[in-house]
């Protein structure tokens, strides 16, 4: 399961760490918390982006026949 | 000496229920509660504030909030007082931003695991469903 950990600092800066995600998924969760952060007055200022290896994975689906 | 102080927080056209909601945590710390048009004064200072944290203090009557153009200004004469101006600033942009980030997961669909209180501030672990 996807989750993301989220630090609100003394200061209100907030970080957040993306685990378990593959491939750009992490930064469309977070892009979406940032959007609806902004309609609450809050706007994530200074963004620094730090890519983890999962990043740069590619999701493998895989689809077996089911022999009838 | 006293310290009529107007300190500004970053966020701006703020939710004013969510905001309320914050001050109400940090009301609950100070034992007080919030009131609705207040008139905080200070040393030679007072200004009416649509929410404030009535505080009995040496040269003041409470922390207040003033909105203007969107912007959150807190005011307090804050000689004596259980927490400074800078301080109570950090406690509510703290506690709105906390509120804020549960609302938005919420409107998400995710969900909020755990919440604690850690050295550097409050951790918030939450579940995605991509």
């Amino acid at each position: 399961m996807p989750r993301i950990r989220i630090l609100i600092g003394k200061d209100g800066k907030v970080t957040i760490d993306a685990e378990g995600f593959v491939g750009p998924k992490c930064l469309e969760a977070t892009r979406q918390l940032e959007e609806l952060l902004s309609e609450y007055g809050i706007r994530l200022n200074n963004k620094q982006v730090h890519l983890k290896p999962e990043y740069h994975q590619v999701e493998v689906r895989t689809h077996e026949r089911v022999k009838a | 000496m006293s310290h009529w102080t107007v300190c500004k927080l970053k966020i701006k056209n703020p939710n004013m229920e969510l905001l309320k909601t914050a001050l109400q945590v940090i009301a609950q710390k100070l034992g007080s509660e919030v009131v609705e048009n207040y008139e905080v004064i200070g040393y030679r200072h007072r200004a009416k504030c649509p929410l404030a944290i009535p505080v009995k203090l040496p040269y003041g009557n409470g922390y207040g909030i003033i909105i203007e153009n969107g912007e959150i200004r807190v005011v307090v004469d804050d000689h004596g007082a259980p927490l400074t101006a800078e301080e109570f600033v950090q406690e509510l942009t703290q506690a709105y931003t906390s509120l804020a980030i549960a609302q938005s997961v919420q409107q998400l669909g995710w969900n909020v695991t755990n919440v604690q209180e850690v050295r550097e501030g409050v951790l918030m672990e939450v579940e995605v469903y991509a």
